[in-house]
């Protein structure tokens, strides 16, 4: 045999030894069967009785060789260890199973510790976790908060006022001192039309969405969104410009003598008020943006915190939701355990106990009554006595079957189980 | 990519772990990670945990074994590293299919060796066989 071929060499198999003897064995405890029978019968005169009470004592004795002979209590258990053997297999199959699942709860436990650890720290030390904010973002922003609501009231009021006077104001002398501010600006709105109402009311809110845009664009650093920012500067300025050059026309009309140029931008550019305006409304408007833009981000800070909070939430209901399906999934494996336990007991004590086997009997039972018939046709020439005994003799060997319940021939065993 | 049929084959051998006595949750552990690493999803072998009866199939013919132990040498080399843990599946499984203890550790090496070399089935047997 090649080198290679020993390693690949098997185990050899014991060989099956077809015993001969037993065989032998088997022949010749039929024929003591058999004679015996016989004999009894022909001592006995065939008495119906006394092959009652045969019957039963080859029974017994046969019932005690049974439960000794190991090696036909080893062949006839042989199925019932089998089994055994399968169901401890399925048996360790579901406790691996349930080692598994049970080991994949604890460790959803511990997640779940850790993210709730994760909640409550975060806000201690928000850098350990990749947070980069600011150690008082709350403060920062209610401080940012109460400076941006009043520059934004004040927005409302001055571009309120300045879009009336610029658009819809009629000027006369008497008005001149409010020909920037006016009080009733929005009154006066109304009065004069819902829709010059609602445009009044509403054009300080294109500036502050303007803002707003700034802030948006500002989220993003790169050069297209400078050129976006700066584009909206310059038409909050240019839009501003109009709204003091409009106001500045008007008071110049009513101001001008006969002597006076024609209003143009360079009599505008001279002037106070024109330039008053633009300060009152544009570098407010700047302000306005950056408190907004500023208290914006502090509130990016804490709703970063508060994210992250949400995020461990909704993993902890994650896991929870896993531990549930999990749970679900343990007690039908449980109860299956336990079943399978309780058949693995059952063949245990079966294995334990001993198996009688029907066939083996019947086949010594047959030897002996065809040698009890036999010695009763051998002695008796009287015809009809040997009928009668015949007959009542099949009567007990039916009755002595049907006692021991091995008239059934579908089952070729019958059990004996340990009882604890 | 590991072969549908390496996969089904992955799972005959994980059921033969079954029939081992000292079978427990570390080795079932061991099996999960190497099914996840060769594609088998947990989902199929927690189908198979889960069902009901299953006979253990271990062939018959010495060819067959060979061929079946060296699927599983090939399947330890599919992420080209051979793990201790690898290695003492490939013996168990090789005890299992009833080649003698004494060569267990000569015979898995072969194996391995083989399969680190692509060395096709035919070619081995035949090696064998020489």
């Amino acid at each position: 045999m090649s080198p290679l071929k020993k390693i690949f060499a098997l185990k050899n198999k014991e060989p099956q030894k077809i015993d001969t003897d037993q065989k032998e064995d088997i022949k010749k405890i039929k024929l003591t069967f058999f004679e015996s029978g016989y004999g009894s019968s022909k001592q006995a005169e065939g008495n119906d009785i006394v092959f009652k009470a045969c019957l039963e004592d080859v029974y017994m004795d046969y019932k005690g060789k049974c439960r000794e002979d190991e090696n036909l209590q080893k062949e006839l258990k042989s199925p019932y260890v089998e089994e055994k053997g399968k169901h401890e297999t399925e048996l360790k199959k579901r406790k691996t199973a349930l080692g598994l699942l049970e080991e994949s709860i604890s460790n959803l436990e511990e997640k779940i510790v850790l993210f709730k650890n994760d909640m409550v720290e975060v806000k201690r030390e928000p850098e350990k976790y990749g947070l980069e904010v600011d150690k008082k973002p709350k403060a920062q922003f209610y401080l940012g908060l109460t400076v941006l609501i009043p520059i934004t009231f004040y927005l409302l009021v001055f571009y309120m006022s300045a879009s009336f006077s610029a658009f819809f104001k009629n000027f006369d002398s008497e008005e001149l001192t409010s020909a920037i501010f006016d009080g009733n600006a929005l009154k006066k709105a109304i009065d004069g039309g819902w829709l010059e109402g609602i445009f009044i009311a509403t054009i300080p809110f294109a500036f502050m969405g303007l803002g707003y845009l700034v802030h948006m664009f500002q989220k993003h650093k790169d050069w297209i969104s400078y050129i976006k920012i700066t584009i909206l500067f310059i038409v909050t300025f240019i839009f501003d410009a109009i709204l003091a050059y409009q106001i500045e026309k008007k008071i110049y009309e009513i101001q001008k003598t006969p002597d006076s140029l024609p209003f143009d931008i360079g009599i505008a550019f001279s002037s106070v008020e024109f330039w008053g305006i633009i300060f009152a409304g544009f570098i407010v408007y700047i302000i306005w943006g950056l408190v907004f833009d500023f208290i914006m981000k502090e509130y990016d800070n804490f709703d970063k915190i508060k994210s992250f909070i949400r995020t461990k939430r909704e993993d902890v209901e994650n896991c929870e939701i896993n531990i549930s399906k999990i749970i679900q999934k343990l007690n039908p494996i449980k109860e299956e355990i336990s079943g399978i336990e309780g058949k693995i007991n059952d063949l245990q004590r079966t294995i334990d106990g001993f198996v009688f086997s029907n066939k083996h009997y019947l086949t010594y039972h047959s030897e002996y009554v065809k040698g009890w018939f036999l010695a009763i046709t051998d002695n008796f020439e009287a015809l009809k006595r040997r009928d009668e005994l015949l007959s009542k003799c099949v009567e007990i060997e039916k009755s002595h079957l049907i006692k021991h319940h091995i008239n059934n021939e579908d089952y070729e065993g019958r059990l004996y189980k340990l009882i604890n | 990519m590991i072969s549908t049929e390496l996969k089904s084959h992955f799972l005959r051998l994980y059921l033969m772990a079954f029939s081992d006595d000292n079978f427990d949750v570390l080795e079932m552990q061991m099996l999960y990670k190497f099914a996840e690493e060769r594609g088998v999803n947990k989902e199929q072998l927690n189908t198979i945990l889960l069902q009901p009866s299953h006979e253990t199939f271990i062939p018959e013919d010495l060819d067959k074994k060979i061929e079946y132990l060296y699927d599983l040498a090939i399947m330890i080399w599919a992420d080209n590293i051979v793990t201790d843990d690898e290695k003492t599946a490939l013996k168990k499984y090789a005890l299992k299919f009833g080649f003698l203890e004494e060569n267990i550790g000569e015979l898995t090496q072969f194996l391995l060796k083989h399969a680190k070399n692509n060395l096709p089935k035919e070619d081995l047997i035949k090696l064998i066989n020489e």
